[in-house]
């Protein structure tokens, strides 16, 4: 009996064998590029997935004396404190004065967790990978923390490599340099 | 010696004389007879040479006057050829041999090239008349086809066309040339015709071809009335080298041969007049050699002919003395005779004439008598032309002044007429200006009344337009909380947007776990993506609408403030209406005013006009009465005058007046002719040394 079953088990897999047909082969999926579409100062940037840590609203900043200018200041968020950074202020390396920017986007990087300011806020967005240019020109303030880009319509997106933002020194030190101390000059005279 | 004796002696003295003179002529003449004998030959022979150089010259030119087409210039040329061979054969002296070979050898040249111009006469005179009429009408035939050319460019007939029209001009120009060029038989004569024969058909054709079109050479039909005009001038012009082109085709060799014996006839000339200069000198030598006569027969003849004219001279000589010394004795008599017949009665006759003394003496006489008499009688008549003539003149002022008047009164009378006139028509005038004035009233009225219509219309557009202003700004309220609530939303948009990032984020964090959440991120991000794309495009118009509305806002403040601009300016013009309205009543016043004065001007100005006429009139009277006086002053100045006048004529001493018994006084004194006593040679002698002696009555 039992082998009666195993007998037609075994015929059953033959002629599925024979007359199986084979399955569709899976088409290799696309790459895309995945991001957010944002802007800092006035400038539209992409910044790739896993790069940020979220978005949040600017909440209440107290200053910091003795930093640079574009330390806005500290705030409190999530049990914690936020260095929140002025981003019109330090891509251009002037004084802004114009809208009260809403939104940051906060970064985490091993001995970084700061907050800079948005001018804008769009949305999720996805590019071919194919499509990435390397070689268009971007803003010159900009130019030295992106990594290529994505056209989109009749605009160029550039992507913010956060990575190239944080070995910057100039990020790494708030501190305005001390003065030079005239007492230690007159003493050693 | 008596009278008779002296007469007969001097009778005898002149018959020898004069047969002195025949006998000492005679053999002179028969010598000079005998010696022109003797020459004849000569000068026939030396005429003909002269002649023969005069016609050789006018052969030349002859051959030279033949380019001007004249036909009686070849008849002239025939004839002057045979005329030099006639005169060629009179000169056969055997001494002129050597000279009349040179002219032969010169001449039979020429001679053949004048029959050929002669031969060439008939066509020479055709082409000449053919070029002569076309060269005249050449600037008019120009002058048309550059008509028709110039409306053929402003009409577009189109480039064919156009181009056909042009070249009608440089194709005239061209046949002209060279039918000039055949005339002259100069240049290449036989392209010269060929070239006329293709450019006259190719001018006809073309001018057929305007005329008529011609598809086949895309030449448009020109219908223009004055190009077809000029173009038929033209044509009828060109007929004249038409009708003739055969003929000049035809003769143009015998042209060509023609000026080739004219420059042979040119060419020649010099070395032909040189022959002729020899030949003529040649008998020139031959004619002195003829001429020599004896020394001996000329004394002969001049010797007795010496006598003779010493002879003839002393008997003039004698005569002319007696008769100039009775001539100068009746002249005198003569003299003083006009001098009294002119009424000069204080001139004296000389009375040193020995012939003539007694007549002398009683003219003398009687002219002094004569002249105290006269001198009586003149002085009341004298006195009576004077003032005769004073009452004339004062007569004569008296009727200028009556005509100056009468003028002046005629001259106020057509001012009076012309002062009516005008009065009449400023009455007409005044009437038209008041009908004017009257009309200027009611429009002013009317106006009155639509100015009232257009105030009214002007406050109901300003009150529609204030009620739609406040319509307008309630819409802009409404589409700027329309606007605040389009932000809102793209407010909203955007913190939603922050939610799929973050959401998108942590479902990264979360891994396999938060992929539903990752799908869920990705279809809200795509539909921000639509809200956020029509917020924005409602966010635009809603701007759009709201700057429309401001504008639309804008422009009815305005309308509103243009309305009430008209309303200020139709109150003013409703015051300007009303100041027109009274200035119009104030004129009418013044027009009846002028009216009334015009009348009055007329009735005064013909009173005038009347009593102005009934002055004229009076005036005529008097001038008529006065021009009767001066007439009768005249008539009676005239009669004084013609007395005075005729006793004037008689003057004691001054310059004498002719008068027409003068001739009868003059023609009784020559009557008396030559004196009776005939004076001896040896008297008249003494008598014109004398003293010349004048004795006084």
């Amino acid at each position: 009996m039992s082998s009666q079953a195993l007998q037609a088990v075994s015929m059953l897999e033959q002629a599925y064998a024979e007359n199986v047909v084979p399955a569709p082969a899976l088409a290799a999926a696309p790459m895309t590029w995945m991001g957010t579409s944002l802007g800092i100062a006035g400038t539209p940037l992409l910044v790739g997935e896993g790069e940020i840590d979220e978005l949040v609203e600017i909440p209440a900043v107290t200053p910091i004396p003795g930093t640079k200018p574009w330390v806005m200041g500290v705030a409190a968020y999530m049990g914690g404190l936020l260095p929140i950074i002025s981003g019109d202020v330090l891509f251009r390396q002037r004084p802004y004065a114009g809208r009260v920017r809403e939104f940051c986007m906060v970064i985490r990087r091993p001995g970084f967790y700061f907050g800079i300011t948005l001018s804008d806020v769009e949305r999720n967005i996805k590019f071919p990978l194919e499509a990435r240019d390397m070689d268009y020109p971007v803003d010159e303030d900009f130019a030295n923390y992106t990594l290529g880009g994505f056209h989109d319509g009749d605009r160029f997106l550039a992507i913010l490599d956060v990575e190239k933002l944080v070995a910057d020194s100039n990020l790494s030190n708030a501190a305005i340099p001390a003065p030079v101390s005239n007492e230690e000059t007159s003493d050693e005279q | 010696m008596s009278n008779k004796e002296m007469s007969v002696a001097s009778k005898l003295h002149s018959l020898l004389i004069a047969c002195g003179t025949v006998a000492c002529l005679a053999p002179a003449l028969v010598g000079f007879n005998a010696q022109a004998q003797e020459n004849a030959v000569s000068i026939e022979t030396r005429f003909a040479a002269e002649e023969m150089r005069l016609i050789g010259r006018q052969v030349a030119a002859s051959a030279w006057q033949s380019t001007q087409g004249q036909e009686s210039t070849f008849q002239d040329l025939e004839r002057r050829v045979a005329y030099f061979d006639e005169q060629k054969s009179i000169i056969d002296s055997d001494k002129l041999a050597k000279e009349l070979s040179v002219v032969d050898v010169a001449w039979q040249p020429i001679k053949r090239a004048a029959q050929t111009l002669i031969d060439a006469g008939p066509q020479i005179v055709f082409t000449h008349e053919v070029v002569e009429k076309y060269g005249s009408q050449m600037d008019s035939m120009q002058s048309e086809f550059a008509e028709v050319a110039d409306i053929v460019r402003v009409q577009k007939y189109g480039s064919v066309t156009n181009s056909t029209a042009q070249k009608n001009l440089w194709l005239n120009e061209r046949i002209n040339r060279n039918i000039n060029r055949i005339f002259a038989g100069t240049g290449n004569v036989e392209k010269a015709t060929q070239e006329l024969q293709a450019d006259s058909a190719e001018l006809l054709g073309n001018l057929e071809a305007l005329t008529r079109g011609d598809a086949s050479r895309e030449i448009r039909m020109i219908t223009d009335p004055m190009a077809v005009e000029a173009m038929s001038s033209a044509f009828r012009k060109f007929s004249t080298v038409s009708t003739a082109l055969s003929r000049i085709v035809g003769d143009a060799g015998d042209l060509r041969e023609a000026a080739a014996a004219r420059q042979t006839i040119l060419s020649m000339t010099d070395s032909f007049d040189e022959a002729l200069d020899s030949l003529v000198a040649g008998v020139d030598g031959l004619a002195v050699v003829g001429n020599e006569p004896s020394s001996l027969p000329v004394i002969y003849l001049v010797a007795p002919a010496l006598v003779a004219f010493a002879l003839l001279l002393m008997q003039f000589m004698s005569q002319r003395r007696r008769a100039s010394y009775i001539k100068q004795g009746v002249t005198d008599i003569n003299s003083a005779l006009r001098k009294i017949a002119g009424g000069d009665l204080g001139v004296k006759v000389s009375e040193d004439n020995k012939a003539l003394v007694e007549v002398a003496r009683q003219i003398n006489k009687s002219t002094s008598q004569q002249l105290e008499l006269i001198q009586d009688i003149r002085g009341p008549f004298d006195l009576s032309v004077d003032e005769i003539s004073k009452i004339g003149v004062s007569a004569k002022s008296l009727v200028e002044k009556g005509k100056e008047l009468t003028r002046s009164v005629g001259e106020s009378i057509a001012a009076a007429t012309e002062m009516v006139r005008t009065s009449e028509e400023i009455k007409t005038s005044t009437v038209e200006a008041a009908r004017t004035s009257d009309r200027n009233c009611q429009q002013v009225a009317q106006g009155y009344e639509l100015t009232k219509d257009m105030s009214k219309a002007s406050v109901d557009v300003r009150e529609s337009v204030q009620e739609t202003s406040k319509s307008a700004k309630r819409q802009g309220e409404l589409i700027q909380s329309v606007t605040a609530a389009a932000e809102y939303i793209q407010a909203l948009n955007t913190k939603i947007s922050v939610v799929a990032i973050n959401t998108r984020i942590e479902a990264e964090k979360a891994g396999e776990y938060g992929r539903p959440f990752l799908g869920i991120a990705e279809a809200i991000a795509d539909l921000l993506r639509e809200a956020g794309d029509e917020g924005r495009k409602i966010i635009s118009e809603v701007r759009m609408l709201q700057n429309m509305s401001a504008e639309n806002l804008a422009s009815m403040e305005n309308t509103v403030g243009t309305v009430v601009t008209i309303l200020e300016y139709i109150d003013r013009l409703d015051g300007s209406l009303e100041e027109i309205n009274s200035g119009s009543a104030a004129i009418s016043s013044i027009i009846r005013s002028v009216d009334d004065a015009a009348g009055q001007s007329a009735v005064s100005a013909l009173h005038m006009n009347s009593s102005m006429t009934q002055i004229r009139e009076r005036n005529l009277e008097i001038g008529k009465v006065s021009e009767s006086t001066v007439i009768g002053v005249g008539r009676l100045q005239r009669a004084m005058r013609d007395a005075s006048e005729s006793l004037g004529q008689f003057k004691p001493v001054g310059t004498p007046r002719v008068t027409g018994n003068e001739t009868v006084q003059v023609e009784e004194v020559e009557s008396i002719g030559v004196a009776p006593t005939v004076y001896r040679e040896e008297d008249m002698t003494a008598l014109e040394a004398g003293e010349p002696s004048r004795a006084s009555v």
